[in-house]
């Protein structure tokens, strides 16, 4: 397993800083002048005077030189700072983040234990109405949009029922903004799941087991179940980076301060180092997600832990 | 006996009951903290850092202005104690009043003055132009300080009343200042900012109004203001109905009549703000380089149905192109010189360079996202085409429309394009920014005598003199379809209350900055 981390790490990282390069260049292909936009509602200024502020900020330099000096700054630790307001870039960050894990934990969560329980029961029962019914569930559930279910729930469980607070910022305001994003995940987490679970039930080591005597809560969470976690391991994997991209909507329609949020508002101003920052560290995560699901399909599978 | 002894409770019943009054009307008002739920965030807490209304909203709440401008244009002393140009002409000479203090504790005087001054218009400030052709602060004794101009600035006396004054100390804070700490004079002193989160104020008990446009003397009723960040606008809505807020900016433009109809809410819309919503055309290229073309654009909108249909009486026509109270935005000086609604002239003037049923000129509308300006546009196409005008609409952010604006103007291929653009100023040296050529967005409009007009009315002091100056420059922009006015206010002018929520109805001045010191709760 080390020698494997050992191979990995250097590529992920490659991957991290190829992300970077690319971001940097992308980013300023979108129409906007940073600077401009400093004084595009009010208190307008002159172009000399722009123009000095953006030499201040270093938007004067060639964009590979603006990249190299990220960089630099980047191997002390320092991600810069926003051009708007000045503020250090990786501070409002690792702020913010948490919040953002949080969400998509507790969506992960909520679309693993709904998803997986649906999946498998409708499986189970294949091709009866409570199959078919689970299953048209589940469109609707990939069908419905963040936003809408979103307001849907603030109206009946905040301002019609009063149970649950708006913006209050404790860990309430992590209930509906999770089932919003954990129910829409749940619906795809069950049709894989009941994909998968019928393909294993039709094995033949799931009937020699039958056959062995042995009971049917055995064979399914023993040799079924533990069969079909590998590929939906890796949903529920793909499942945690959508829910960290979702999570920009569901932060919005919640009022939670999430870097999805950050993001938002740093493209919409163009504040570059902001968005540098914010791809660096949402790759980082979504890399190290990546590296943490390898070592679990090792756990879970023998031949691959025998393969690597 | 008997008699006596109910006189006797009588009195002992009186005397109670005047003791009960004097004690409630002796006891201070119940604590209660404010809650306001707003669509963003200040970029900052350092006044020097940022120009947006979000980040200067807070600002007002922080920090306190030499001069405060007046719901009807004039300036009056707040923390100065008198002002004026000084014998040259060119300086002015500011005094300040005894007994200010800051929130860390220290006096306010003439060094705080030359501190701001100083820090203002060196870089990394935004605000380095905002100051005209100024030199520098020179500190006379503690309570008063000259400003030093090489030239006549007369945009110094608005400038004066937009300029938040930060304390000396703040140099103490180093890097801190304007992301955890803030040093000023201000109704609030910060208790704490979660950026994107929250904003925790408390009352500063030292405050003392002398010439705000609200009615306490002294300091907020409110224990506590809290900005709450809630971006989405139902949900911001629905956190003033549900009891989590009390007040909440940008409430949904569709559903105004609605709310206004709710008993439970009440809708404050902002007037004389500052803002002006227009049209600017792109000249560089036909057809919108010919005035005639400009000119069949603008009568065949019918501005006046166009507001009433989307804002319903929540914004005014703007009849200059800056709106009040800027001096000059008189409407009677401007509304002569407005192009009347009439498509039948347009159409006409439209068949002189050639469009018509066979020819029909196809254009392109943009704006930027937010406020009903895209429904406004849509008003506007349906009125174009009346007169055979093919217009698409562009929506787009603010960046993108500011980039896309330069460019349009700059370009000499492509269809003609126009777009409904907004700014809001507290000086009509707002005028020279957008329209001194080459222009804030490039402008490709060329007309004889302008630029010298622009240049001039930044040097003149006497206010009516340049209010006439200020006049004919405006004759020109509108004649000439150079920036058409449209309606103000266009954006952050709008907020519900709970209806709970008194004395929240003081919204005046440059860019809808609302004051919370006269806010109760009933």
């Amino acid at each position: 397993m080390t020698g494997y981390l050992a191979r990995r790490i250097p590529s992920a990282l490659l991957a991290v800083l190829a992300t970077t390069v690319v971001a940097s260049y992308l980013i300023h292909l979108v129409p906007g002048d940073p600077v401009r936009l400093l004084f595009s509602e009010s208190q307008a200024t002159s172009e000399a005077q722009i123009e000095a502020i953006r030499r201040s900020l270093g938007l004067h330099l060639p964009l590979h030189e603006q990249y190299f000096l990220f960089l630099g700054k980047l191997l002390q630790g320092d991600l810069g700072t926003t051009i708007r307001g000045g503020q250090p870039v990786l501070e409002l960050i690792l702020g913010r983040l948490p919040v953002t894990l949080t969400l998509a934990s507790c969506s992960l969560l909520i679309a693993a234990a709904v998803g997986l329980t649906l999946g498998f029961f409708a499986a189970y029962k294949q091709g009866s109405w409570i199959d078919t019914s689970l299953m048209v569930t589940a469109i609707l559930g990939v069908s419905v949009p963040h936003f809408w279910l979103g307001l849907i729930l603030i109206s009946v469980f905040s301002i019609t029922l009063g149970w649950l607070p708006i913006a209050s910022g404790d860990w309430r305001s992590f209930i509906l903004p999770s089932v919003t994003l954990g129910l829409t995940s749940a619906a795809i987490v069950a049709r894989l799941t009941r994909s998968a679970m019928i393909e294993i039930f039709a094995q033949d080591y799931i009937r020699t087991a039958y056959a062995k005597g042995l009971k049917r809560g055995v064979v399914l969470s023993r040799h079924a179940l533990r069969a079909g976690l590998v590929p939906i391991v890796t949903m529920l994997g793909l499942q945690f980076g959508y829910m960290m991209g979702g999570a920009v909507i569901v932060e919005n329609v919640f009022s939670l301060n999430g870097v999805g949020r950050l993001a938002v508002q740093a493209i919409l101003q163009r504040d570059f180092p902001m968005i540098q920052g914010f791809i660096l560290i949402f790759s980082l995560v979504i890399v190290s997600l990546s590296l943490i699901l390898d070592l679990v399909y090792m756990l879970l599978d023998p031949r691959i832990r025998k393969a690597t | 006996m008997r008699k006596s002894r109910r006189r006797g409770s009588l009195r002992n019943l009186s005397i109670g009951l005047a003791a009960m009054l004097l004690a409630s009307a002796a006891a201070p008002a119940a604590a209660f903290d404010l809650i306001w739920a707003r669509d963003g965030d200040s970029d900052s807490l350092d006044p020097h850092k940022a120009t947006s209304t979000l980040s200067w909203q807070v600002f007002q709440q922080l920090y306190d202005t030499l001069l405060v401008a007046q719901p009807d244009g004039s300036v009056a002393a707040q923390m100065a104690e008198s002002f004026g140009y000084e014998e040259n002409g060119l300086d002015v000479r500011v005094t300040v009043r005894d007994g200010i203090t800051c929130h860390d504790g220290s006096v306010f005087d003439a060094e705080d003055v030359a501190y701001t001054v100083k820090r203002a218009i060196d870089l990394p400030s935004l605000l380095v132009g905002q100051w005209g052709p100024i030199k520098g602060a020179e500190v006379v004794d503690s309570s008063t300080v000259i400003l030093k101009y090489d030239e006549p600035f007369p945009g110094v006396v608005p400038k004066l009343a937009s300029a938040f004054m930060i304390c000396d100390s703040a140099e103490a804070l180093g890097e801190a200042f304007g992301v955890s700490a803030a040093v000023g004079t201000g109704p609030w002193r910060l208790v704490e900012w979660v950026k994107g989160d929250r904003l925790v104020l408390e009352r500063n008990a030292e405050f003392r109004n002398f010439a705000l446009p609200v009615e306490n003397q002294g300091p907020p009723h409110a224990t506590r203001l809290i900005a709450k960040q809630v971006p989405e606008v139902q949900p911001r809505v629905a956190a003033v109905k549900s009891g989590e807020a009390h007040i909440a900016s940008a409430p949904p433009l569709e559903e105004l009549n609605l709310l206004k109809a709710d008993d439970s809410l009440r809708v404050h819309a902002a007037k004389d703000t500052g803002a002006s919503m227009f049209l600017e055309f792109a000249a560089s290229r036909p057809p919108f380089d010919d005035l005639r073309a400009r000119q069949a654009i603008v009568q065949a909108l019918d501005i006046d149905f166009t507001l009433d249909v989307v804002f319903e009486g929540a914004t005014q026509r703007l009849i200059c192109p800056l709106a009040p109270p800027i001096l000059g935005a008189d409407a009677e000086a401007c509304e002569s010189h407005l192009y009347p609604y009439d498509p039948d002239a347009a159409t006409a003037l439209l068949q002189e360079l050639g469009y018509g049923p066979d020819n029909p000129l196809e254009i392109k509308m943009m704006t930027w996202t937010g406020g009903n300006r895209n429904k406004v546009l849509e008003v506007f196409q349906n009125q174009l085409a009346e007169i055979g005008v093919e217009a698409d609409i562009e929506v787009m952010d603010i960046g993108t429309l500011n980039a896309r604006v330069a460019t349009e103007n700059e370009s000499k291929e492509g269809v003609g394009t126009f777009d409904l653009m907004g700014w809001s100023s507290n000086d009509p040296d707002i005028l020279h920014v957008l329209w001194r050529s080459p222009g804030f967005y490039k402008h490709a409009h060329r007309i004889d005598g302008l630029d010298e007009m622009l240049d001039k009315q930044r040097t003149i002091t006497d206010v009516e003199e340049r209010r006439a100056l200020i006049h004919d420059i405006q004759e020109i922009l509108i004649k000439e379809v150079v920036h058409y006015p449209v309606y103000s206010p266009g954006w952050a002018w709008l907020y519900v209350s709970a209806a709970n929520v008194e004395g929240f109805s003081n919204l005046v001045g440059n860019g809808s900055m609302p004051y919370f010191n006269d806010v109760k709760l009933r």
